[in-house]
């Protein structure tokens, strides 16, 4: 039997759902506020959570993460009765595990609780997603749990799987990571990069050709798909495979047969597909650009990974990961990281997310020179712009601390709202010296007017550095 | 270590004079003027990887002998984050497999004529595919 907390301000649909679950021979625990859900997620035996968005005292969907992170990590599963897909979107990516309409039936509200309770179940079994031999993919934030966990499953199966995500959010290595940890680890994982190839081009690469199939065929060649015998086929930027191959790569993905260019006989290939995109293929399939057939077929299994500013809290381990493989390229010491530097990065949107922090530490190392510490003037100045508009822009703005001291009203407690809004502003105010006085002592203490004492005692305070 | 902005290709080519010269030539016409910088050593080639640069450049392996594939796997570190265009010299599955560790965004053999490698490259440098 399993606990189910049910968490909306109807009453009566709380109770109708209650009932409903009770039926299923499970216990059903109602709260009528957020505050109240919290506290019984937080006593942490509840095994699925239905939480309605709209709640009299907050949103549902922004402590999603709070709930997860009860003892017994409940499953959460969102209820709303807009029926909006923005916000199913956004349940699902903030780690929920469905997403239902309050105006479906109870029946039909209850199906996503019956697939948590077996997955629950299974893991508790052994089934727990095994350690990973993981190629490059960091992160200890709730989204890149989540991501680990898809990969997990990804890896103990045999199904074709579509990796999206942003422009340098990893796709590549999370695909390795699944081959690596996957049964066809010792044979090929052979990448197909469809944006550098040509129409004419991907053709012969993929099928391979004999010998005189066409003009400048000058010899043999063994295509792609059959050099992934064994291994895994990774299709990188799907979306850019032409239509007119759409179809015959459709065909190989039924069969794991085909006919190299010129050739007479078929020949077989035992590969496992992983596609990753950047695009939205629903929407291309839609307009007629991405056959739809194709589109299901390689959807058996979907990840998407999110952008760097959607799990910004794992800059700083993303931060040393790279840090540590630049240094050891290089063949240096590994060097410190200022605390401003990291704050730098948080402020930043990271359009080209990891990528571009990965390639944004390459050139602040090779400035950095001999230093041994990494700071905000060591990186491009585009950045350095970008970070002193944040700064400056937010400097009149205290923002309200959200969650110290916490009472059931909605409002903090002053005295820890006071401290929390205290310590933003110094450390906001000691960054910004910093920056100012060019990391020098004697002009910090110039404009600050602190003494010496005074100032290294709340430098340490903030754990801040100047350079020794 | 100063960042050079300038190159946008680098070509390592360690043994056969007349297939490293004929498969640059080929890439010139396909990409000029844009700047190719020539590796004809590992420790060059070493160096011009750990060379920071701008943007990323785009490398170029022309291995015309096994020997100098596994040389070439020695600086798999140093390759695995770059697109890689790798040209092989035979088409063995052991080679093919020894190739595919690098994990290159195109791979072609010595017995090819190379206009398929001039075909990627033009496209890698003149359509800006993937940074």
């Amino acid at each position: 039997m399993a606990k189910i907390l049910a968490i909306d301000d109807e009453q009566q649909f709380c109770e109708l759902l209650a009932d409903r679950i009770r039926q299923m021979n499970h216990e059903a625990v109602c709260a009528f506020t957020l505050q109240e859900g919290l506290l019984k997620a937080a006593a942490g035996d509840c095994d699925v959570v239905y939480l309605d968005v709209n709640l009299p005292d907050g949103n549902g969907l922004a402590e999603i993460n709070r709930i997860r992170s009860a003892p017994s990590a409940p499953e959460v599963i969102i209820m709303t009765g807009d029926g909006d897909p923005d916000g199913a979107e956004l349940a699902i990516k903030s780690g929920a595990w469905d997403y239902v309409e309050k105006g479906a039936s109870i029946s039909r509200m209850t199906l996503p609780l019956i697939r948590a309770l077996q997955y629950r179940e299974k893991m508790r079994a052994g089934g727990k997603p095994p350690v990973l031999q993981c190629e490059g993919v960091v992160g200890k934030s709730r989204r890149m749990q989540l991501v680990f966990s898809q990969v997990s499953q990804a890896a103990s199966s045999d199904a074709c799987v579509l990796i999206g995500g942003e422009t340098g959010t990893g796709k590549e290595m999370a695909a390795l990571t699944i081959h690596n940890n996957s049964s066809r680890a010792r044979r090929n994982f052979v990448v197909v990069d469809c944006a550098s190839l040509t129409e004419t081009l991907v053709e012969s690469v993929l099928f391979g050709h004999v010998r005189g199939a066409y003009t400048g065929a000058d010899s043999q060649q063994e295509g792609l798909i059959r050099q992934a015998d064994g291994g895994t086929l990774f299709l990188d930027e799907i979306g850019e495979l032409p239509v007119s191959i759409q179809k015959s790569f459709l065909r190989v993905l039924q069969e794991r047969r085909f006919r190299p260019l010129g050739a007479t006989q078929e020949i077989g290939s035992d590969f496992r597909l992983i596609a990753a995109t950047n695009r939205n293929l629903d929407e291309m399939a839609h307009k007629g650009i991405f056959r739809t057939d194709l589109l299901y077929r390689i959807r058996s299994f979907q990840i998407d990974l999110p952008s760097l500013r959607e799990h910004i809290e794992d800059i700083e381990e993303l931060t040393d990961f790279h840090l540590e493989k630049i240094c050891r390229k290089y063949r240096i010491r590994k060097k410190e990281i200022s605390p401003e530097l990291i704050e730098t990065f948080k402020s930043y949107p990271w359009p080209g997310n990891i990528r571009e922090l990965a390639h944004t530490l390459e050139r602040a190392v090779a400035a950095a020179g001999d230093e041994s510490t990494v700071m905000p003037h060591h990186l491009p100045e585009n950045m350095r712009i970008y970070a002193a508009r944040t700064h400056l822009s937010r400097k009149e703005d205290v923002p309200l601390p959200e969650q110290a001291g916490k009472e059931p009203e909605g409002l903090p407690v002053w005295d820890a709202f006071r401290r929390e809004a205290m310590e933003k502003a110094e450390r906001q105010y000691l960054l910004h010296l910093l920056e100012t006085s060019g990391r020098d002592l004697t002009r910090a203490l110039a404009i600050s007017r602190l003494s010496r004492s005074r100032f290294y005692e709340i430098l340490k305070k903030h754990r801040l550095t100047l350079p020794s | 270590m100063p960042v050079n902005e300038r190159i946008k290709v680098i070509y390592y080519s360690g043994g056969s004079v007349f297939e490293a010269e004929r498969l640059k030539k080929i890439m010139e016409m396909a990409i000029s003027p844009v700047n190719i910088a020539v590796c004809r050593s590992l420790e060059s080639f070493a160096r011009q990887l750990r060379h920071p640069v701008e943007e990323s450049p785009i490398v170029v392996v022309l291995t015309a002998v096994r020997d100098e594939l596994s040389n070439i796997l020695l600086l798999k570190d140093l390759l695995l984050d770059r697109r890689l265009i790798l040209v092989l010299p035979d088409d063995d599955p052991e080679t093919l497999s020894q190739g595919h560790t690098l994990r290159p965004r195109f791979v072609s053999t010595l017995a090819g004529n190379y206009n398929d490698v001039a075909v990627v490259l033009e496209r890698m440098v003149n359509h800006d595919v993937k940074p």
